[in-house]
């Protein structure tokens, strides 16, 4: 097992982009958490990952095409 | 749960039925790129999606060493899968590694084999949160052809 490899120790580089506004999770909203920026992140990224299959698989089956290949 | 190991499983393993290799009627350039076929009037399902996404997450820790396999995805809103499979240099044996990250209210759990389970923090909170913040920028790119959006950056996370 390549220890480097594990996500405990691996460096990544990481280039900040631009902020746009996008609102949290309602249900998710703990102000007294340690980890609260980080999960309402998590959150809203998982959530845009979502709606970005969702609208591909939406595209796909609107042409009736495999948008990727 | 049973329902979330079984999508793991269908994700990792594959359910669809073993097909013959088809490398030997490509035309010898196809075989050799080893590009995709292109199925013109075939649906994406949102496992393939998943699966590219996966070839994309693979590749953000580095280069996967020779005779390993590496998958990293988002399953669902709230749960992040690394998998690792290597053949042990000693024993020959094949082995492997699933760590599930779920994202809870009160933070990232990291739930291992062997019922071993931690909140993640520090410096893996941060690799994690940057993993993911990449893989989305990437996916969206590479796979879904559009800008990334962004939430709120975290001081953590730039370098």
């Amino acid at each position: 097992m390549d220890q480097a490899s594990n996500i405990d120790t691996v460096q990544i580089g990481y280039e900040e982009t631009a902020y746009t506004s996008e609102q949290p999770l309602d249900s998710h909203t703990l102000e007294s958490s340690p980890a609260h920026a980080e999960v309402q992140d998590a959150l809203l990224l998982a959530n845009m990952l979502k709606r970005l299959r969702e609208q591909k698989l939406d595209d796909s089956t609107a042409r009736g095409l495999q948008p990727y290949a | 749960m049973p329902n979330l190991l079984k999508k793991v499983m269908n994700l990792l393993i594959g359910t669809e039925p073993i097909v013959t290799d088809m490398s030997t009627h490509l035309p010898k350039t196809a075989a050799k790129t080893q590009k995709p076929l292109k199925r013109p009037f075939k649906k994406m399902t949102e496992r393939e999606l998943i699966q590219l996404e996966s070839d994309i997450g693979a590749q953000l820790f580095g280069s996967v060493p020779k005779g390993h396999r590496r998958e990293f995805f988002n399953l669902d809103l709230s749960t992040w899968i690394w998998y690792d499979e290597w053949i042990d240099a000693t024993t020959g044996q094949r082995m492997n590694m699933t760590i599930r990250y779920e994202v809870h209210e009160n933070g990232i759990l990291k739930v291992q084999e062997g019922a071993r389970y931690n909140f993640i923090e520090g410096r893996e909170l941060e690799n994690f949160m940057a993993a993911i913040h990449l893989y989305y920028e990437r996916v969206a790119r590479e796979l879904y052809n559009t800008e990334p959006h962004h939430s709120h950056p975290l001081q953590a996370h730039t370098v």
